[in-house]
């Protein structure tokens, strides 16, 4: 039982047995406002002393994503956004139905959440196509365009 | 091109995915529907692979025949089956059962609880926060249970 017990030398009151640790994260689902599956915790950072945020893992791709971006509990991280990053990969169809490819590349404004472009493209050979946001008429499962392209 | 003719051939829509307003891939099309007497085409129904039932979808509900795919005017409701349903916190409570609409809106779900007993309770679509992968609640619900 001792063993158990953590001394606590803090000017802090709260007991570090009742404090979650860095550790307990690693492994716990991430899911996106809209419920997605986003991953799994792969790693917490800190910036200096101060906790910055967790690094994301889903198929080999990591995300870090900011602490202002998500609330923890016992079961899982839930993100108040829908991480653009997890376009990649979608299937793009334009507005009569004709598959343009899939996303290959994101672009955002700096680090943020926002949505600048995506990069489509239809295969291994084919050089890619810009698609700006402004002509994303849906993004949930597959990515519908409001243009039609020739 | 097929979508500038402005008659097609079954052949223009038969093996063409589905695709509903989310942009999902719902399945492949695999059959159209004739009405005998009118002469008219009213459905189509989809192969939605392995385990899964086949769709059908009515003309209603058919946006237009791309060159690719067949746009869906509508997401089905029965799609939601199945799906894990969170709470706030990203608890797991249970799977969707069933689900009630209205008017092409989801009304409630009813889902099924995880563990043996399997109780089931509703959820009225204002304490959905999102449907997604999965359905996640907002932080006002609180379950009514279904009496068996």
């Amino acid at each position: 039982m001792l063993k158990n017990k953590i001394r606590s030398i803090s000017s802090g009151k709260k007991d570090p047995a009742l404090m979650e640790s860095a550790r307990s994260y690693i492994g716990r689902k991430v899911v996106s406002k809209s419920g997605n599956f986003v991953g799994k915790v792969y790693d917490v950072r800190f910036s200096g002393s101060v906790f910055a945020g967790i690094v994301v893992m889903k198929k080999l791709s990591k995300v870090f994503i900011g602490k202002e971006f998500f609330s923890v509990s016992r079961d899982a991280v839930m993100l108040s956004i829908n991480p653009v990053t997890s376009l990649e990969g979608k299937q793009v169809f334009d507005a009569d139905g004709k598959r343009m490819g899939k996303v290959t590349e994101i672009i955002r404004k700096g680090n943020s959440n926002t949505l600048e472009a995506v990069m489509v493209k239809k295969n291994l050979y084919s050089s890619a196509v810009k698609i700006p946001k402004s002509e994303i008429s849906v993004s949930k499962k597959n990515i519908i365009l409001k243009k039609v392209y020739r | 091109m097929a979508s500038k003719k402005k008659i097609i051939t079954s052949d223009d829509i038969l093996g063409k995915e589905a695709v509903d307003t989310d942009g999902e891939i719902l399945g492949v099309v695999m059959k159209l529907h004739i009405d005998k007497e009118n002469k008219k085409m009213v459905g189509i129904t989809i192969d939605q692979g392995f385990m899964k039932p086949d769709l059908f979808v009515g003309m209603s509900y058919i946006k237009n025949f791309g060159v690719d795919t067949v746009f869906l005017s509508r997401v089905p409701a029965d799609k939601f089956k199945g799906l894990d349903v969170l709470d706030s916190k990203g608890k797991l409570l249970g799977k969707v059962a069933g689900v009630k609409s209205q008017r092409h809106k989801v009304v409630e779900i009813i889902v099924s609880k995880k563990g043996i007993t399997r109780d089931r309770f509703l959820v009225p679509s204002k304490h959905i926060e999102e449907i997604g992968e999965s359905v996640v609640l907002k932080k006002s619900f609180k379950a009514v249970k279904i009496e068996k």
